[in-house]
This record gives C-alpha cells, structure tokens and sequence, in this order.
C-alpha cells in the first residue's frame, strides 16, 4: 500500500464565475510520478496551482475545499504559503529563469530564506545542479547569465532551482512543451530518477509521455476529475467511456 | 484633385523640415553668440565678477534635492499602483490624474508651491521650497514611465520568485525593481528634463536676485541658471553684454541636451536587448 502524499477533498475553485475544478477528490501517492491529463481548458493546470497556493495569485480566482499535504489542510490560516511553497515546489510550462546568473537562480530560494553564507550556497547549488544533470554543463560558467543557456538546459536549471530548497513535492506544469525530443527525453530521465526522494505530480498534453513516465494517471474533464488509476489501467482497460474516447484520440 | 494627390508628398516632407530647420537654427544662433563668452573662468567664477558660478551650484542643487526627494516617492508610487492596488475605479482615478498632472503649466506648479511650501508651512522662499515643489513637478513623470518599466517585467518572473517561497515584496526588491530598472532610470532622467529647465516654477518659490553666494541651508534662498537668465534679459537688460547672456543661454541649453541624450541611450541600450 503506498503513502498518500497529498489529498484533495471536494477541491472546488471559481475564477469569477467560472467554475472551473468541480468536487476534486484526488489522492498523489508519495515518492511516484502522478500525471494529470486531459483536454485544453479542463483545469488541469488549475488543479496543479492549488496544490501550492500558486492558484490564489491568479486575480478573481476563490478555492473551496481540502489539499492536504501529510494530513494537514494547506489553505488553513495558520499556513505560511512561503514555507508551503518550499515544501511543494513548481516548474512551469516555458522556462523561466530569473534575471540574473546561474548560480544566483540556485541561490535564489534559499537567500530568500536568509542563508547567506558562501560555503552553504556553494554546496546547495552544485548539488541541485548535480541532481538536475546540468552541473558538468554549467560548472565552468556560474556567473553567466541564466539567458544564455539553451531552452533545454533553461528548464533543467528551473528544475534545480526548485531542488535547491529541498522540496518533498515537485509540480510540473507541462515542462516540456516548448522543448525538443532530445530535451524532453533528458527531462523524463531525470523526472524518472527524482522520484526515489520526491513526489512528483506533472501536467502533460503528451499522452505518450505520461504514459512513458507517470506511475499513476488522473484524467480530467471539463472541471472534474473522470478517473485516477495506475497508469497502465488508465490506457489500457479505463473504467469510464470518456477516458477511453480521450485515450484513443476521439476527441481532445 | 489629382495636381494635390501629386504634391502631397512635396508638401509633407517639405513641411517635416521646419522643425528640423528651427532646431538647426536655435542651436546655431545660441552658439554663435555663446561660444565666444563661455569658458571656465566663465562657469567657475562668482557672479560678482561676471560669471555664472553659484547659478551653476544652484540648479545641481535644485534639481538633485527635487530628485532624491521625488524618484523614492514615485519609484513606490508605481510599486504600488502596478504591483498592489486592485484594479478598480480609483487607481483609474489615480492614473487618470498623475497623467494629467504631467500637462500642468509650471507657473501653477510655482504658484501652488508658493502657496503650500513657502506660505503655508512657512518654508519660505528657498531651496527647500523650490526642492518640493519641483518634485511635485516630476513626480507625474516618474510614475508613469516607473509603471511602465514594471508592466514590461514578465509575469512568468514573479510566479518564478513566489514559487521558490520568496514573499510579495522581495520579489519585487530583488526580482521584478532590479529587471526595470533601466526603464526607471530613464524616466527618472525624463523628470530631471523636465525640472533642470525649469523658471517659472522656481521664480516664485525659491530665487531672489539678491542672493549672493551659495545657500548656506535648505531655508536659504538659491540662484539658477534659468533663474539667472531670466533676469539678464528682463531686469537688466542693456545692462549685460550679449555674449553673457548667450552664454549662459549655452550653458543651460547643453546641460539639457546632456540630460536628455543620457535618457535616450539608456532606452535604446535597454530596448533591443531581451534579457528573458
């Protein structure tokens, strides 16, 4: 039986008058690769920003219901959406590193949280970089900018930045659209060798690639969530009809 | 119909040159008569001996106090307004005026500094009147091209920043200030045009023609260049040779100029270059 890493109960959100995520109830298994799939516009990207509050940013929006991470309500008022931010960490669809330089990226999270100290930062970064697979890389120019590394190794260093503050879940909000199949391969390697310490959880328009990496697979349509089931359930036998029109590429 | 549709090209292009000849023509008219009369001595001697050296001092210090004091102010201003305040109605308000605020003569700007600064609290006729009412001149200025420097930071940077855990404000200290930051610098430099020129505004707030020597305290009156110039031509005329107001005319003419082009090649450094 595994873990349940984070739960959601009857998880409803509005953007204005858009309801978007109906009645979610969705349970992430801890140290897997949980895919969510489904067609454009279903809130598949929704139910991945309420899983660390990135939703509340979006202007308009309203969450009702429960996200527990390890049993505890993370939109409970006691929550500081920085430490839960720490602790569920987000990569997201076209890379974005910030301003400044490679290292600095890595650093960032952690500077934030006041640790200034060299020797500390320098150890954080190589190893977030190492387990990114881009240290050999970028080891020889730390200081350039995070602008001059190619889209691939971009969302690598997005991944490690993530990394670097030692999160236990990591949300991607499909990484590898803008990227080439030999990065994207690079990507799903690296997603696959994560898992040992992490929970992943990644949104993806490719249902090959869920497919190829997820270990369990939530199909969501319209605002709801049709099934979850390990992922050779959800593409080989579905339960639900629409699952498998979706599966077989009847509509999408 | 058909003889105009031919001539309209002539006619337009001939037309663009106006403003090109008359600015040809300002600039060569003030250095003729102003080359010959500016010098060093010129800039760093005392007006009591014929030159131009605490105007000089006093429009520095005019226009960096009005500085130091306004760009803070509008920097935050614009934080606020872009990163914030709800849309709603009175941030339109507030939009609505600060561009308005922009196309108020300067001369009612002197007469509300005049009013509040120097009457009201009591500040008098000095520097530090004239401090706050140009910072209240270039604050409309700072604050729309500070939003605009912000609005062009990406929003991918700040869901970057918060997804790492970082708070709403050190994103924006360490994040979003430092990527606009070339496009604040240039509005910040827009506002200093608008106030290093400036006469009216200082006429009525913080000059007196019998100031001698440097303002020992911001409650000290001050002299300007603009200032200065300004009564040469009125008060004294007949009085100067030409050459000296021409050269003071030159003085003033290439500070702004100075002022204005560090603005533009900050722009265009910044425009071509995407850093995300």
């Amino acid at each position: 039986m595994v873990r349940i890493k984070i739960q959601t109960n009857s998880l409803n959100v509005w953007y204005g008058d858009n309801h978007v995520l109906q009645d979610v109830k969705l349970a992430i298994p801890e140290g897997h690769i949980t895919a969510i799939i489904g067609p454009s516009g279903c809130g598949k990207t929704t139910l991945l920003k309420s899983l660390n509050r990135m939703v509340e940013l979006i202007e308009g929006s309203r969450v009702e219901g429960r996200v527990l991470l390890d049993g505890r309500d993370i939109y409970d008022s006691d929550m500081d959406p920085a430490e839960l931010r720490r602790r569920v960490g987000m990569v997201f669809q076209k890379p974005n590193p910030l301003p400044m330089s490679i290292y600095d990226n890595v650093a960032y999270g952690l500077r934030v949280r006041g640790i200034d100290d060299r020797a500390i930062l320098d150890e954080a970064v190589e190893e977030a970089l190492e387990r990114a697979g881009l240290w050999s890389e970028v080891k020889e120019r730390l200081r350039d900018s995070a602008f001059n590394l190619s889209i691939g190794q971009q969302q690598r260093l997005c991944i490690a930045r993530a990394l670097a503050v030692g999160p236990d879940v990591l949300l991607l909000d499909e990484p590898c659209s803008s990227l080439d199949p030999i990065s994207t391969s690079r990507i799903e390697s690296l997603l696959t060798r994560l898992k040992n310490d992490l929970t992943l959880v990644i949104v993806t328009h490719n249902l090959q690639q869920a497919r190829r990496i997820a270990d369990y697979t939530a199909f969501l349509y319209m605002g709801r969530l049709v099934e979850m089931a390990p992922t050779e359930e959800i593409f080989e036998n579905p339960r639900e009809e629409l699952t498998r029109n979706y599966i077989k590429g009847r509509f999408g | 119909m058909r003889g105009i549709e031919r001539l309209t090209p002539y006619i337009t292009s001939a037309l663009s040159l106006i403003p090109i000849a008359a600015i040809i023509a300002l600039t060569s008219l003030i250095t003729y008569h102003g080359l010959g009369g500016l010098s060093w001595r010129f800039i760093s001697s005392s007006i009591l001996r014929g030159g131009v050296y605490e105007a000089v001092i006093g429009t520095l210090l005019l226009f960096s106090g009005a500085t130091a004091i306004a760009a803070p102010l509008g920097v935050l201003a614009a934080v606020y307004l872009v990163e914030y305040a709800p849309r709603s109605w009175l941030t339109e308000l507030v939009e609505r005026a600060v561009e308005n605020l922009a196309g108020v003569p300067s001369i009612l700007y002197g007469l509300f500094g005049f009013t509040l600064f120097s009457k009201l609290l009591g500040f008098g006729i000095s520097l530090l009147s004239g401090w706050l009412t140009l910072a209240c001149m270039m604050l409309p200025i700072i604050v729309r091209s500070s939003q605009e420097a912000l609005r062009m930071v990406p929003k991918s940077i700040r869901e970057a920043s918060l997804a790492l855990g970082a708070s709403k404000w050190t994103t924006i200290t360490r994040c979003v200030l430092p990527a606009a930051a070339p496009g604040i610098a240039t509005g910040v430099i827009l506002g200093v045009c608008r106030v290093a020129g400036e006469t009216a505004a200082i006429l009525l707030t913080s000059c007196f023609y019998t100031m001698r020597g440097l303002p020992r305290s911001p409650l000290d009156p001050v002299l300007s260049l603009t200032y200065y110039l300004y009564i040469l031509i009125v008060a004294k005329a007949g009085d100067t040779p030409l050459e000296v107001i021409f050269a003071l005319s030159l003085l003033l003419f290439l500070l702004v100029v100075a002022l204005n082009s560090t603005a533009l090649i900050l722009r265009f450094r910044y425009r071509g270059v995407k850093r995300w």
